[in-house]
């Protein structure tokens, strides 16, 4: 063989939790084909999978590999961690989803794996190239599941919804990658900073091209006013899948979007950058907050709230620099947990393939079902950001950070936006305890897997509340001092 | 020659670009996008790099395109009707704007290459040689990527598409109203 060719062993041990994922993945679909009667069992190989990509993680080398086009640093195993904690709660719920919905097949583990392992690379891809690509494998696997319950009408919507808006919006990201390539010379991140600040190139495309690229990251973010598929494909999607969609792909695209950003508000095109963030997250904040509180359905109210917690999350980057990692770090575990477990426990209240999911249909129902109950008051209670919760600690980096660069109108906006936040997650509360039974369940039979991912989702909201030096300490550990 | 070339290729690229857009009917929309490659193909090869233009003929009008073709055949899709939800005040605003990007982005263009001369290609480094070297080694990992992503995609569409057995309509059509 012709050395030129062969690849490093080093390459390909530093790929190893993407490789793992990728080939559970294509040996669960063999299995669908050859031994379909193993079916009960594909889950929870794909669980056993999620868990091994995550202890290949913590202990592979950092430094870039395959001639620079990713790299693994702690930072990166940080943010990785936290996408395979959301992949493995949202495939703790799907067993009982998918049971009843007649669904119970190895493409629902197989896709969401090779979701996982797209999501890992574009965590981890210092080019451009590389990033585009690993965006789209994970938006092609999450485009098929939004639609993954083909009897529903809802659920094909979903699906074609995101998707036709998906390719609109991977063109942006193509555009933009042409024009910072045809300016800098370079699809590396690190190229295209020496490029810039050498000041090559014309400023005004090199704008237009960061700019395109950045809208692209906002819509998977689904930032205000790129915000318009989120409540739809949640409201059509299976609730599990969603656990992982609206919590998952939001992680890996925050950390392409911080490092964008920390790349051209460094350089010479930097200069309106900021405000730009700024008023993105000033927008989503309060939109998102107010269009929550007047849904009546449950995961149409979480989607807009979805929407302003990544308001909430865009404020560190109003002041870029290596110093926004850490509270960007800790809110995603927070929202990864409090927002998963929300879905998990909708995903097991809401049983029927029916499409709507009223607020108002959980009267009385904290009685009734007193553990799941508690868990999702404690994710909803997390939600509004009230202490003794994690994302009570996720907003008072994220406003601490503000202050303490000079921009207390953003906290102050984000503390005015996290008190009508309140009245939304209460809501839910008050018809779960305060309110007479309206109707009662029907078929609503929590399984084993959603009511663990439930617990530990709820309980991990608590528990980083009340200890946060336990969530603060792995962060300061994995992230560069800022 | 080479200018007649362009000019030539460059006109006909751009009008059937418009064409895709403008035309009802979709067969004919299609085929003027089989024009719109064939002309960029052609000034691909101008550019120096005639292997991209051979795969950009082979792969994009040769399969890709007859495929368009072949779905639009087989689905029987007439004329684009109509639909009365176009006003005329949005197809004239969707023209003004689409007109002051294309400006803007025209005079960005302009302003920053009017007085610098693109360099060629090096022609060692599009050969089939260079080019192969490049994606084999530097670009391994996208390459690879490609093949899992359309794996994927294969996977996804399959799922979708596949009718099984216990397939039967249980759910009914959303209804506009029950949205709030």
């Amino acid at each position: 063989m012709n050395p030129l060719f062969a690849v490093p062993t080093a390459d390909l041990a530093s790929l190893a939790p993407e490789l793992l994922l990728t080939a559970a993945a294509t040996v669960l679909l063999l299995l669908e084909a050859f031994a379909p009667a193993l079916r009960r069992a594909f889950v929870p190989a794909g669980l056993a999978a999620t868990i091994g990509a995550a202890w290949l993680l913590t202990g592979s080398d950092s430094g870039p590999a395959f001639h620079g086009l990713v790299e693994s640093s702690p930072l990166t195993r940080a943010f990785s961690l936290t996408v395979l904690l959301a992949t493995a709660l949202g495939l703790l719920a799907a067993p009982g989803y998918l049971r009843r919905a007649r669904l119970l097949a190895g493409e629902y583990p197989a896709l969401i794996l090779w979701c996982a392992a797209g999501l890992l690379i574009l965590i981890r891809s210092t080019e451009l190239l590389t990033l585009f690509l690993a965006l789209e494998l994970f938006s092609v696997a999450l485009y098929a599941l939004a639609a993954f319950h083909r009897r529903s009408a809802r659920s094909a919507e979903a699906g074609l919804k995101y998707f036709l808006m998906g390719a609109f919006v991977s063109s942006f990201l193509l555009y933009g990658v042409a024009l910072l390539f045809g300016e800098t010379g370079s699809t590396r991140l690190d190229g295209i900073a020496a490029a810039l600040a050498a000041g090559n190139g014309s400023p005004g495309l090199l704008l237009l091209g960061s700019l395109l690229v950045a809208t692209a990251f906002a819509f998977k973010l689904s930032l205000v006013p790129f915000h318009a598929w989120a409540p739809d494909v949640y409201q059509g999607a299976p609730s599990p899948f969603v656990a992982f969609l609206s919590v998952a792909p939001k992680v890996a695209s925050a950390v392409v979007l911080v490092r964008l950003v920390t790349l051209f508000a460094d350089s010479p095109i930097g200069g309106r950058w900021p405000d730009v963030i700024a008023l993105l997250a000033v927008v989503s904040m309060l939109a998102g907050n107010l269009f929550a509180l007047v849904q009546r359905d449950i995961k149409r109210m979480l989607a807009y709230s979805g929407v302003a917690h990544m308001g909430y999350l865009m404020i560190p980057l109003a002041s870029p620099g290596n110093a926004a990692w850490r509270p960007v770090l800790v809110y995603l575990v927070a929202y990864a947990l409090m927002n998963a477990g929300a879905f998990v426990v909708v995903s097991m209240l809401y049983p029927s393939s029916d499409d709507q999911h009223p607020i108002a249909g959980l009267s009385g129902w904290g009685y009734r079902f007193p553990a799941l109950g508690i868990c999702l008051t404690v994710c909803m209670v997390s939600l509004g950001g009230i202490p003794p919760t994690a994302g009570f600690i996720g907003k008072y980096l994220v406003f601490l950070h503000a202050i303490q660069h000079q921009q207390l109108y953003l906290a102050l906006v984000g503390i005015a936006a996290s008190l009508i936040s309140v009245v939304v997650y209460l809501r839910v509360v008050y018809m779960l305890y305060m309110k007479p039974e309206i109707a009662a369940p029907q078929d609503v039979a929590p399984d084993f897997g959603g009511q663990v991912a439930a617990v530990v989702a709820a309980a991990g909201s608590l528990l980083l509340g009340l200890w946060p030096a336990l969530l603060i300490d792995w962060a300061v550990a994995s992230l560069p001092v800022g | 020659m080479e200018l007649a070339v362009f000019v030539l290729f460059g006109l006909a690229a751009l009008v059937s670009a418009a064409l895709v857009v403008a035309h009802r009917n979709p067969v004919y929309a299609t085929m003027s996008l089989v024009v719109t490659l064939v002309s960029t193909a052609v000034l691909f090869v101008l550019l120096g790099s005639p292997f991209l233009a051979a795969l950009q003929i082979l792969l994009y009008t040769g399969a890709i395109l007859v495929l368009f073709l072949f779905v639009i055949m087989l689905l029987n899709i007439g004329r684009e009707r109509s639909s009365g939800a176009r006003s005329p005040a949005q197809t004239w605003s969707a023209v003004i704007l689409a007109l002051l990007l294309a400006g803007s982005l025209g005079r960005l263009v302009w302003d920053a290459h009017k007085d610098s001369e693109a360099p060629p290609l090096d022609a060692t480094f599009v050969s089939l040689r260079g080019l192969s070297e490049q994606l084999f080694s530097s670009y391994l990992l996208p390459f690879e990527l490609i093949g899992l992503l359309l794996l994927v995609a294969v996977v996804a569409a399959s799922w979708l598409a596949r009718r099984h057995e216990e397939d039967e309509p249980e759910v009914a059509a959303p209804s506009p109203e029950d949205r709030p």
